[in-house]
This record gives C-alpha cells, structure tokens and sequence, in this order.
C-alpha cells in the first residue's frame, strides 16, 4: 500500500457518470493506494465562480475545503475542470479570507488531477503481454481529447497522453485539438449558437478516423456526447479512466452511451 | 445575451464565406506566430514584456508627465482629452486652425474608438484610410473586423468586386498583388493632396518625446511625413519609460500580431520639421486619450487591461472570435481584449452581454505577449456584471444553498434519478442542440457502497 487517498468524485461522476468514477477508484487501487471517500460532498463551486457569482462560489468552496481539510491525504479528483478550480483558482477565490486562504493553499498542493496522479504508477503493459489481456482490439487506438483545463490548467494533458501509450494504446489526435469544445459550463446555455459551432467542428474532428474518443474532463464529456447524440454522429466519447481501467482489465462495465 | 448580439452572432455563424475567411485567417496568422517565436524563449521574453507594461502601470503619471514635457521640449504640441468628445473637438480644432480639407489616416484603432472619420466628415472633411485593409473597409463602408487586419473578412475575390464597383477598375483577372497595385494608385494621388496626417502611436518613450509607430506599407510615413500637419493619437497606457525596453515589446509585439521578426517600416517621430531639413510636417500634435483608462487604472485588478499592447493574438486564437468574426462584435476592440476592454470604456449595462460569448478556455491568456490573465479579467467583469442582473443572482442563490446543506443536497440528489428521468421540460439553450444528460441509475456513492459491500 502506498497510502490513503480522498477521492473528490465531483457532481457529474456523482449523479452523470458513476461508471467513470468506479473505474478511478480501480486505477487508484490498481496503483496501490486505499480510496476513501468523505461523504456529503458537494460541488467544487466552478459553475458559480465562472459565472462571475463570486459570493456564493466563496461559501460553496469553503464547505468543500472543509469536507477536504479533515486530513492530509492527497485529494484526487477525476475530472480536469474541478481539479483545475481547486488547485488553481481556490487560493484567490479565498485570498479575503486568512483562515481559509491557508486552508485553500493546503488543500492546493495535495490536490491532484486523477491522471496526471496515477500517470507514473501505472504498470506499464508491454507489448509482449497484450494478448494475455482481456481488452477490445478495436480499443487499441483511441482519439484522445485533451480539455482545455488539464492542457492549460492542471497542465496534465501529457500524463493522459503517457498514461494511455503505457496501458498499450494508440493515442491519435484530432486537428485543432488545443481548441475548446464549446462547453464552458454556462457559456453552453449563454451562448448556445457558438458553443453548438463549436461542437459541431469539435465532434467533425474528434470523428475524424475513429467513432470514439477518451477524455478526462466530464464536462467536455457530456457536452460533446449530448451534442452527438442529438445530432445523430457517431461519435462517442468515454472517461480515460474507463478506457484505461479497460486496458488492465479492471472496467467495472462496457459503459459506452450511458 | 441581449437580441442584437445573439442575431448578429448567428446571422455571423450562418454565413458561410464569413466561416471559411475567418477560419482561413485565423489558421495562417497562429501558424505564423507560432513559426516565429519556434527558436525564441518565448516564456522569458513574456515576463520580460510584462514586467514593462507593469511598470508603466505602477508609474503611469510620472511617465505621462515626462512625455509631455519632452514632447514640448521636441516641438510638438500636446493635448489632453477626457473622452471620445473631447478628443474629437481637439481634432476638428487642430484641422481648422490649418484650414484643412483632406486628411490621409494610417492605422489607428484609438481613432476608431473616437468615431474620428464620420466626425470630420459631417465638418465637410475629406477623411482617408491609407492602411489598405482600412482602406478596402473604408471603401465598403464597414467597420475594421480585426484590430491588425482590418478586412480579414473579406476574400480576395470579394475585394476585387469591391474595386471594381467603387474604383471602376477591370478586376476579372486581378492577382492579390494587381489589387494592391490598384489601391496603391488610388491611394498615391491622395497623399499628394493631403493637408493633415492623422496616426495613431504604437509605443511614446517618456525620456526622449518620440513616437513609435509600427507598419508595413509605407502609408504610415507618408501620413506621419508628407502633408503640413500631423496629428497622432494614443491611449494613454501606450507610453514607455525609454528606448530601452522598445526591442522586447516590438518583437513581441510583431512576432504576435504578424509573426514577423520586424515590420518593413519603424517610425519614430521625435519632432516637426527642424530649421535646414527638407521634409517633416510643420506641425506635429499628440493627442493623449484618457476615455475610461483612468477608471481601469483606479480598479486594482482591471488595470491589468492597461498592459494590452495591441497586438490581436488573443483574437486570432479565441475560438469564438474565430467562428463569428469581428462585426458580431458591433465594438470597435473584438475579440477577449475587446471583451474586457469595451465594457470598461462604455458601460457594463450597455455591453456586458459580451461577456457571455466566452467559454473560459484559456487560449487568450496562452498567448497574450504581456501574460494579460484575460480570462480572469473576464470572469472578474462578470462579478461586477451579475450584480445587475436579479433572475441570475437568485439561480446562484438557489444553487448555493442547495451545496451547502448535506440534507438538501442528499435530497436533491435522491430526486435527481427519478425527476431527471421523467419527461419534464429542460433548458431549451441547451437542449434545442444536444440530448439532455442522463442521470444514472444509481450514483456513484450508491456504487460504492455496494462494491464495499460486496469487498
């Protein structure tokens, strides 16, 4: 054992996609670490904070610095834009405020994005030993979506890369892939011209060569799932900790479309 | 968003050649920027240009004080305006004093601000755009799209349709240098005519009352040399300490805007014309422009927008700008910076709504040459934002007291699996596009607790 660790499952792992967060809770375990989740968690208060609603962004986050605060384990959370709230934005959101930006800085350094976590202690499954797995041929290459947070805030799109080419995947990526999905939390529902234009371009090239992509941002996730279903495309993406829980054999289930 | 913003952003969205042109362009000047700075430590050079604009920011008085005194001591005059109006009166009075009747203008995105053209027009001014991307806008009666390329929305063939309705030139076969050729023409007999050159100033340096003005096609001399009086307008953040700290901002600068090393021409304009030299404008004035930049500097986090240096990278790599263009904008800065910047210099009431045609992506900040944290600038002006709009404010409520009670929280979560799989009515905005996302059957703590047990 390695050490415990706090799993964070976020909203949309909570009630959208539990699969993916089965499948953390695996990888986190495969790699040695005992999980454990507080319970009554809340929200990482991003939607509120992005939306310039900053009162109330402050008394969401406190009570999950709080519920994150009863130890020093590390923090793990499963989705880009959330790890991404709490370790790079909590600080200033809570700068006002001594007691809790302490707290919140704390909480900063012991706050990872699952990925970029596990990335160097995932076994390396060597090519040799691929045949021994129980795995999808077709689930050999995957197009991956790096999310704007984990390129330009958790900065872990390259342990999603390495973690994925370590699990015995090809990773492709579709053109324009440094460019948003259109999600943007509120922006989706503000502006839902441009952000759908943004879809639309997002899944073309996402579709490119393959009908299905991994991501570590659930957010991205359902926007871009939601678009194509809507739509009629192919297209379908899935939790990179589905698709590499899969690859060690450890998925709790074919989750595809649910 | 407000009706007009929302129609122009889809009637942008809807337009086909709109689409392409931007996308075109949008491709080509990343791609440029990015072969540009390929053996530069593109990083250090950052901190290094923000560290500048920090400064200038920490000392904007002193340095406005000192590049007025110098100005004066060089020849020129200088005037102080509050806003567009004041600016705008400060203009016609300088043109009339000289009696002035044509005037050729390079590139100034400050005069655009001002409304300059239609001001000395309706005083029976004859007002020329000599850049030819404003020249092209000018001449279709448009707005600029981009702050660096003006008609970046326009194709070449477009362009050529243009000239031959409005200057009655053969274009079936022109090339993309015939039509230059052709605006050059149009443009040369006008320089020859001009009573008054207008500008607008890239970098002023304090210690030394020069002007620096950055272009590529040579108008920007002629305006600044040729007719009896120049005029050159700038924002006030504009001002540099000294020479010293010009290299790092016009590399960045060009190296961002353009992707070139250099422009073809660098204009530093230190007075009029001296007694024995043959050229030079008799009379040189520098119009300083306040018009809501003090209001940012008094704001200790929006003063962050006083760094700006112009450039358009942001722009070129939003990936909203890149779909609806500039005109969907309907201000005269597009784009993040304009964003964050036209709210300031008008109202939030009035354009606020901008602030929603942001999806918080980053790729702004990513490229900023002056590390502008322009997401956060974005996010901070929606703060002030939603102060004005209730409906919005009592969501957030709703939302905060729903995360912050365990029992309510609990509760909506039970209710979540059974309501959200009913057929009930959801958020058109989201669903008129995409399927309503499904809640799980059971969640993810569910999940757990099960697996535990079964352990």
């Amino acid at each position: 054992m390695k050490g415990t660790v706090t799993f964070f499952s976020t909203c949309l792992v909570e009630h959208v996609y539990p699969d993916a967060g089965i499948d953390s809770v695996a990888l986190l375990e495969l790699c040695g670490y005992q999980v454990q989740l507080p319970t009554y968690q809340s929200c990482c208060a991003q939607p509120a904070y992005n939306s310039g609603a900053i009162n109330d962004a402050v008394a969401v986050a406190k009570t999950t610095i709080d519920l994150l605060s009863k130890n020093n384990d590390p923090v793990i959370v499963p989705s880009a834009a959330c790890a991404d709230m709490i370790i790079n934005h909590y600080p200033s959101l809570l700068s006002n405020n001594e007691t809790y930006k302490a707290k919140a800085l704390a909480l900063s350094s012991r706050c990872f994005e699952l990925i970029g976590f596990i990335s160097d202690d995932l076994p390396r499954i060597e090519k040799q030993r691929l045949g021994a797995l129980i795995y999808e041929p077709a689930s050999s290459k995957i197009m991956l979506h790096n999310s704007c947070s984990a390129r330009r805030g958790t900065k872990t799109s390259s342990s999603w890369r390495s973690s994925l080419e370590k699990s015995g995947i090809k990773i492709c990526e579709p053109s324009y892939a440094e460019e948003c999905c259109g999600f943007g939390g509120t922006f989706a529902v503000k502006s839902p011209e441009v952000s759908s234009a943004m879809a639309d371009d997002k899944c073309k090239h996402l579709g490119d060569s393959h009908n299905h992509f991994s991501s570590g941002d659930c957010g991205c996730l359902m926007h871009l799932n939601g678009y194509a279903e809507k739509q009629g495309l192919l297209i379908r993406g899935e939790h990179i900790a589905t698709t590499l829980a899969r690859q060690y054999g450890i998925a709790c289930g074919d989750n595809h479309d649910k | 968003m407000t009706n007009e913003f929302r129609i122009r952003t889809v009637d942008a969205l809807s337009d086909a050649t709109i689409r392409k042109n931007f996308r075109g362009a949008m491709d080509f000047l990343r791609d440029k920027r990015s072969s540009v700075f390929q053996d530069t430590d593109l990083a250090s050079l950052r901190e290094q240009g923000a560290a500048i604009r920090k400064h200038v920011i920490d000392n904007m008085a002193e340095l406005l004080k000192e590049l007025e005194k110098n100005c004066l001591r060089n020849g020129m005059h200088v005037h102080w305006a509050e806003d567009a109006e004041q600016a705008r009166a400060i203009i016609a009075n300088i043109a009339r004093a000289s009696d002035v009747k044509r005037v050729v203008k390079g590139k100034s995105m400050a005069s655009e601000e001002i409304e300059l053209n239609a001001h000395l027009e309706s005083l029976d001014i004859e007002c020329l755009e000599t850049d030819m991307g404003e020249f092209i806008v000018q001449l279709d009666h448009e707005p600029p799209s981009h702050i660096i390329m003006p008609a970046i929305h326009k194709s070449k063939d477009q362009i050529a349709e243009l000239f031959e309705r409005e200057l009655g030139e053969d274009t079936k076969q022109a090339s993309v240098d015939d039509l230059i050729g052709i605006g050059r023409k149009a443009l040369r007999e006008k320089f020859e005519h001009a009573d008054m050159g207008v500008s607008g100033v890239n970098f002023a340096i304090a210690d030394s009352g020069a002007l620096c003005l950055v272009e590529n096609e040579g108008n920007g001399r002629m305006c600044t040399s040729v007719p009896k009086v120049h005029v050159a307008l700038m924002g006030i953040e504009k001002v540099l300490p000294s020479f010293h700290e010009l290299p790092t901002l016009m590399s960045l600068l060009t190296g961002s805007a353009t992707g070139q090393i250099i422009t073809t021409y660098l204009n530093i304009i230190s007075s009029p014309q001296q007694t024995g030299e043959f050229d030079g404008p008799e009379e040189v004035h520098l119009v300083l422009l306040d018009n809501g930049r003090s209001a940012m500097h008094s704001d200790e986090i929006m003063q962050e927008t006083l760094a700006c240096i112009r450039c358009g990278a942001c722009m070129n790599h939003c990936p909203v700008y890149t779909r609806i263009g500039g005109h969907a904008y309907g201000s005269t800065y597009p784009g993040p910076i304009g964003q964050v910047v036209t709210p300031q210099i008008e109202s939030i009431e009035s354009k606020g709504d901008l602030l929603d045609a942001c999806s918080l992506n980053g790729a702004c900040g990513e490229v900023c040459p002056v590390n502008i944290e322009l997401p956060k600038l974005i996010r901070t002006l929606r703060s002030k934002q939603i102060e004005q709009k209730g409906l919005q404010r009592i969501v957030w409520k709703l939302w905060r007291a729903t995360y912050l009670n365990p029992a309510t929280h609990f509760l909506l979560s039970s209710l979540l699996k059974t309501l959200g799989r009913l057929p009930l009515p959801r958020p058109k905005a989201w669903t008129a596009t995409r399927a309503f996302p499904k809640p799980a059957k059971s969640s993810f703590s569910d999940r757990m607790k099960e697996r535990q047990n079964e352990q």
